[in-house]
């Protein structure tokens, strides 16, 4: 799948899609909580994606073999 | 003030060793500490019965009576934070999900303990899954701080760092994913140490992020954390990434804090100054240690660090994504409160008692990983975030190749009154940016105490080292302590834990 252009913010369709991904149940409160806040959480980790990458880049250290999935679970 | 509990573990050792005192006496004296602090701290989830706790202490009487060869620490007493399994004590992960959980098994590191007969106390608060730096995430309620009760102890390892320095054990041990030994270190005024990744076994430590996590000491002094180490490091076999066996493990019976190794010792420190957010009561006391150091014969080398904010966006979404891994094991079918115990697999079933018993800082971080690890958003997000951290290992690998260690700040900022940390998640994650990179490099921290705020809060004080450096770590630590005083003594001096 190709990657995805998050130009758009984190909404509540968004949200709801990584809730059921996670088999979590949220309320309306606390969805509306946790959107605004993995919106501000997510913009501000933006700077990750224009780091430049090492020469090394698929050599991590400790690498575990606990988060090797993409997948929509 | 339980005075007795407040001395540092060698000399406990030693008059233990000499039968100046008893183990049972040592445990008497923890068990009145708790129950006089009638649970104002939160620091405790579950307890061994007082007849269970000198059942242990008699064994270690009777051995240390006997002549039997023991370890140093046989007959003291400790705590364990609930993240470590332990068999006869419930282990919840301060967590509503794991209600009820019974590990029929110890982890690897509190059985080396119990082995060496040390004796276990309990288990200890923290925040829900180790996710938190205040212990407020617990579905048990925060930890007080016995320094100042309207204050958190931090995390998440705080009900470890609460009971150590209330005095109602000896030692403790916590786990350290992204600072939570080191940070509830520093707000009560402990030693605590990372190790280097690998060094201890991770085997029953319930996994938070497996390639961050480490399970670590939390004690009064330097010194006594290496004595805990020496306890619990080595290969496991339970634990492909512990050490390899046969592998040389630091020399931990090495550390004795003399002095004069401070001569000629080269301290990193960052020529561009500390992050924008560090309270400048917190830059000019670091930078007071820093001068001490120097007073004493240490040369200073300014340092460039790698960047900080790079460092704890990569950390957050890696330890996330793990997180989201590790905890979709959860389903609350067989643990949990108990009228929602039932085999319903149903999908909407699952997400309703998951959602029901992770606490909401949990949640946020598992829909977090879940983002970054999902189709899609992978390459840009989690393996933006691996580069990063190899990145940020070849730059730490540089830093460290010139120095002996790297002087920073714990944490940027003070202990946070209770229910005034939790509103800003963002605010939270950023004010780990002095700790994390330890973890994501895997290169071995310790935290230690460098003095009082002006309204008499803990201040500590960080020292990173290359991997495996751990034990010179600590020397220079308790060299730093037997110089300036800045352990148990210190907390006498200014009168510890007011009067909990």
């Amino acid at each position: 799948m190709p990657a995805r252009d998050r130009t758009t913010r984190i909404d509540p369709t968004e949200l709801e899609r990584l809730a059921r991904l996670a088999q979590i149940h949220l309320t309306e409160d606390e969805s509306r909580l946790l959107t605004g806040e993995l919106d501000v959480i997510l913009t501000h980790f933006q700077t990750i994606r224009s780091a430049e990458s090492p020469e090394t880049a698929t050599d991590q250290t400790n690498t575990s073999s606990d988060a090797k999935t993409e997948s929509e679970q | 003030m339980n005075t007795l509990i407040g001395t540092e573990l060698w000399q406990l050792a030693d008059w233990l060793k000499t039968r100046q005192i008893s183990s049972r006496e040592l445990c008497l004296a923890a068990l009145a500490a708790i129950e006089s602090s009638g649970g104002r701290l939160n620091a405790w989830l579950d307890r061994c019965s007082k007849e269970q706790v000198l059942a242990q202490a008699a064994r270690a009487d009777q051995a240390l009576a006997a002549g039997q060869p023991v370890s140093p620490l046989a007959g003291i007493p400790f705590a364990v934070k609930d993240t470590l399994c332990t068999s006869g004590l419930a282990t919840t992960c301060a967590s509503a999900i794991l209600q009820g959980y019974h590990p029929g098994y110890d982890a690897t590191a509190v059985s080396r303990l119990l082995q060496g007969g040390s004796v276990l106390i309990g288990k200890t608060n923290c925040d829900e899954f180790a996710m938190g730096r205040t212990s407020e995430s617990s579905a048990a309620g925060p930890v007080r701080n016995p320094w100042d009760p309207a204050r958190s102890a931090g995390g998440s390892s705080g009900g470890s760092a609460a009971a150590v320095a209330a005095r109602q054990v000896c030692f403790a041990l916590g786990s350290d994913t992204g600072g939570s030994v080191r940070q509830p270190a520093a707000w009560c005024h402990l030693t605590g140490l990372k190790p280097s990744y690998g060094l201890v076994s991770r085997y029953g430590l319930v996994a938070h992020a497996s390639s961050l996590d480490q399970i670590g000491p939390m004690a009064r002094s330097a010194r006594d954390c290496a004595l805990v180490m020496a306890q619990i490091a080595g290969h496991d076999p339970q634990d492909s990434t512990s050490i390899a066996a046969g592998q040389r493990i630091p020399d931990f019976s090495s550390v004795h804090g003399r002095t004069d190794q401070l001569e000629g010792l080269t301290i990193g420190w960052p020529d561009g100054g500390l992050t924008a957010e560090t309270d400048p009561e917190i830059s000019r006391m670091i930078r007071q240690t820093a001068d001490r150091f120097k007073q004493r014969g240490a040369v200073l080398n300014p340092i460039s660090l790698p960047p900080l904010d790079l460092a704890v966006s990569a950390y957050y979404l890696i330890a996330c994504a793990e997180a989201s891994s590790n905890l979709s094991r959860y389903d609350g079918t067989q643990t949990g409160s108990s009228e929602q115990r039932h085999p319903d697999q149903t999908g909407e079933a699952l997400a309703e008692r998951r959602g029901r018993d992770l606490g909401l800082s949990v949640r946020r971080r598992v829909l977090l990983g879940t983002y970054a690890l999902s189709a899609g958003y992978y390459d840009e997000w989690y393996l933006k975030a691996c580069q990063v951290r190899s990145r940020q290992l070849a730059e730490w690998l540089r830093v460290v190749e010139n120095c002996d260690a790297v002087l920073l700040p714990t944490t940027p900022d003070l202990p946070s009154e209770i229910g005034v940390s939790s509103a800003d998640p963002l605010t939270r994650y950023l004010a780990d940016a002095y700790t994390v990179p330890a973890n994501l490099t895997g290169f071995p921290a310790v935290s230690f105490p460098c003095g009082f705020s002006r309204t008499g809060l803990p201040v500590g004080a960080q020292l990173i080292g290359r991997p495996l450096s751990d034990a010179r770590l600590l020397d220079i630590a308790a060299a730093y302590q037997t110089a300036t005083g800045f352990r148990a003594p210190e907390s006498e001096r200014k009168g510890t834990a007011h009067g909990l």
